[in-house]
C-alpha cells in the first residue's frame, strides 16, 4: 500500500474569515461585510482569536513574565524613541529594569529615572539564526528562532573572564535577557545552539535618556534625585527587594551642585543620597540609621563657600535642633525620624576638618532630650 | 486577462502586477497583512491539516500563524520573495510547540473524528478516510524523527517547498536539508514497515 498527501482544497470563504487574524489589539477591525453576516462572523473570529490566545497563554513560563506596561511606561517609551505613535502591550521586568516590547519591533527599557532606547535608525542584526534588535549595558533583546526556549547572550574575550546573561524571558515572538553586571554580546546561545555575532556587527549599545517614573521632567526634585539614587545602587548590585518602597524625608537645595537627601522606607528604614555636579550618588545606609544612636552623628557634609551644609542624625524624639559653635548658635533645623539638614558658618578650622558643633534637640514640647557634641 | 506568476500549483496564485511579498511585508500595515493573507491562506490552511491531520485545529494553526507572523512583522525581514516557506517553519514550530507540546497532539490525532469535514458522496468519504488515517501514522513518525530531520520533513515533504526554500526558512544549507531528508526517509521507511509513501 502506498499513501499520498491528503489533496489540497479550496478553502472556503466562511473558513477563510473565520481564520483572518483579528487585528484589533491594534487597530478597530474594519467591517467588509454586511452588518448581519458581519455579526455572525465577529463570533466564529471571537472564539478564534480565543483559541489563539490561549495558545500564546500557554507558550511556557515565559507567558507568566509578560505583562502589560502602564499608559505612563508607553508614555515615556515614545517620549524617549520620539515616536508618538510607537504602542506596546507587553512588558518584561528585570528587578528595576522594565523591557517594553514595541509592536514594531522596537524595544524600550525604562528605569526609576532613565529611558534606554536604540538611536534613530539602528537596524537589528540578523543572525544565523534569530536576530538581535536591541543592546545595552544589562539587557539584550531581539528576536529568537521559532521554537526557542531560553536565550543567553555571552561576551567572551581573550584575557578577560566571560560575561554574560543571567536571566531571559523568551516567547515566540522576542526574547529578552538580562545580565545584572553587564555584558557585551559576541555570542548568542538560543538553546543548544551558539550563533556567533562576529565583532563589530552587534548593534551599537542603546543610550540613556532622563525620563522620570515621577512623570516630572526636573531631574532636582526630590523624588527625582532619589529615583537616579536608587538606579544607581541597583546598577551596583544591590537587589532591587532592597530598593523599592523608598521616598525622599528631607533634602538639601537641590538646585545647588552639592546636595544630600534622607530617604525613609516607611519610616523604618533611612538611607541617604548624595549629589553632585556628576550626577546622584548610591543610596547608602549605616548601621546607626536603624539603630538607636547615643550621640549626635554628622553624615554627607559638603563646603559651599564658607557654608558646611551636612545631615545629621540625633534622638528620634526630637522635633527641632539647635546648633552652637562655641557657644553662639549658629542654627536650628527641623527634625524627622531623628534625621536634620542645617547649614553652619565655618569660622575656624578644626582638626577634623569638619565644624564641631554642640547639640541641643527638643522634643514637640520644646523639652530638651539631648545635649551632647556632635561626632 | 491578467497574467498569473507560476506559482505552487493549487496552493497559491499571483498575478505578474500585484506587489512581491517582500514590498507588502515591508510595508508592514494591516493592508499589506491583509493582502498576504489572502494570499497564503489557503496554502497555509492545507499545510496545518497536513500537520495535524484535522480540519477544525488546522484552522486554529493558520490563525495562529497568520497572527505570529502579524506579531513579528517588524522584527522579519523576507531574503526572498516569498513569505509562504516563512509562514510554513511558523506553523510547523506552533504545531509543535502549541500543540504536540502539550503531549496533546497524539491524542487529539486519535481523538479528532474522522468526519470533520463535508464530504459529497460515499466514496469520497471512504477514500478520506483512508487517507487521514495513513496521515496520522505518518505523522506520529514525523513526530519520533530528531528535531532537525523532522522540520525538513514538514517543509519538503508535508509543505512540498523545494530544499532551496527551506533551507532558506531554516537557516541551513541546501545541502544540509538534502541529506536530513535522506536520513528522515530512512528512518521513516524503518517506521512505516509496510508501508512506503510514493512521495517520498
Amino acid at each position: 500500500m502506498t499513501i499520498e498527501m491528503p489533496p489540497r482544497r479550496a478553502l472556503p470563504a466562511d473558513v477563510k474569515e473565520r481564520m483572518r487574524p483579528s487585528t484589533a489589539e491594534f487597530r478597530p477591525r474594519r467591517s467588509r461585510t454586511p452588518l448581519a453576516v458581519a455579526a455572525g462572523v465577529a463570533l466564529l473570529v471571537a472564539g478564534g482569536v480565543t483559541a489563539t490566545q490561549q495558545a500564546l497563554r500557554d507558550a511556557g513560563p515565559a507567558a507568566s513574565r509578560v505583562v502589560s506596561p502602564s499608559g505612563q511606561d508607553v508614555d515615556r517609551c515614545r517620549a524617549a524613541l520620539g515616536a508618538p505613535g510607537w504602542a506596546s502591550s507587553r512588558m518584561v521586568v528585570f528587578g528595576l529594569h522594565k523591557v517594553l516590547a514595541g509592536d514594531d519591533g522596537r524595544f524600550c527599557v525604562l528605569t526609576g529615572s532613565k529611558a534606554i532606547v536604540m538611536k534613530p535608525g539602528a537596524r537589528p542584526l540578523p543572525l544565523a539564526a534569530g536576530s538581535l534588535v536591541f543592546r545595552s549595558e544589562n539587557i539584550t533583546a531581539g528576536v529568537p528562532p521559532l521554537g526557542t526556549r531560553n536565550v543567553v547572550a555571552r561576551e567572551i574575550a581573550p584575557g578577560q573572564a566571560d560575561r554574560g546573561s543571567t536571566a531571559s524571558v523568551v516567547t515566540q515572538d522576542f526574547f529578552v535577557t538580562y545580565s545584572p553586571a553587564g555584558t557585551g554580546v559576541t555570542e548568542m546561545v538560543f538553546d543548544d545552539r551558539t550563533v556567533p555575532v562576529p565583532a563589530g556587527t552587534a548593534p551599537e549599545p542603546a543610550t540613556a535618556v532622563d525620563s522620570f517614573e515621577s512623570g516630572d521632567s526636573n531631574p532636582r526634585t526630590p523624588v527625582n534625585l532619589l529615583a537616579r539614587c536608587i538606579d544607581n545602587s541597583f546598577t551596583h548590585g544591590r537587589p532591587a527587594g532592597e530598593l523599592t518602597g523608598w521616598e525622599p524625608l528631607m533634602t538639601t537645595d537641590t538646585g545647588g551642585v552639592n546636595g544630600a537627601l534622607v530617604a525613609h522606607r516607611s519610616h523604618r528604614g533611612w538611607g541617604i543620597c548624595s549629589f553632585s555636579s556628576l550626577g546622584a550618588d548610591v543610596l547608602s545606609e549605616d548601621n546607626s540609621f536603624s539603630a538607636h544612636s547615643p550621640r549626635t552623628l554628622m553624615f554627607s557634609g559638603f563646603l559651599v563657600g564658607s557654608d558646611y551644609t551636612f545631615v545629621g542624625l540625633t534622638e528620634r524624639s526630637a522635633r527641632t535642633v539647635e546648633l552652637y559653635d562655641e557657644n553662639v548658635r549658629v542654627a536650628v533645623a527641623d527634625v524627622s525620624d531623628g534625621f536634620f539638614i542645617a547649614t553652619v558658618p565655618v569660622t575656624r578650622q578644626t582638626s577634623t576638618g569638619r565644624p564641631e558643633l554642640g547639640v541641643v534637640a527638643r522634643n514637640a514640647f520644646k523639652e530638651v532630650v539631648r545635649e551632647d557634641m556632635m561626632r | 486577462m491578467r497574467l498569473m506568476r507560476p506559482s505552487r500549483e493549487g496552493t497559491v496564485t499571483v498575478p505578474d502586477d500585484a506587489p512581491p511579498d517582500a514590498e507588502l511585508w515591508a510595508r508592514g500595515d494591516e493592508r499589506a497583512f491583509g493582502e498576504l493573507y489572502d494570499r497564503y491562506a489557503e496554502a497555509v490552511w492545507n499545510h496545518a491539516y497536513r500537520l495535524t491531520a484535522s480540519w477544525s485545529t488546522a484552522e486554529d494553526l493558520t490563525s495562529a500563524t497568520f497572527l505570529t507572523a502579524w506579531r513579528r512583522r517588524a522584527q522579519m525581514t523576507l531574503v526572498r520573495d516569498s513569505a509562504l516557506p516563512w509562514l510554513f517553519t511558523v506553523a510547523g514550530n506552533l504545531a509543535r510547540s502549541e500543540y504536540r507540546r502539550r503531549a496533546r497532539f497524539s491524542r487529539l490525532l486519535h481523538r479528532v473524528p474522522r468526519h470533520d469535514v463535508e464530504r459529497d458522496h460515499a466514496d469520497e468519504v471512504a477514500s478520506s478516510v483512508d487517507v487521514e488515517n495513513r496521515l496520522r501514522q505518518v505523522l506520529e513518525a514525523v513526530e519520533r524523527l530528531p528535531r532537525a530531520e523532522r522540520e525538513a520533513v514538514e517543509l519538503v515533504l508535508l509543505g512540498e517547498l523545494t530544499t532551496a526554500e527551506a533551507a532558506q526558512a531554516l537557516g541551513v544549507a541546501e545541502v544540509s536539508v538534502r541529506s536530513r531528508i535522506s536520513r528522515a526517509r530512512t528512518r521513516l521507511r524503518k517506521q512505516l514497515t509496510d508501508d512506503t509513501p510514493e512521495v517520498w
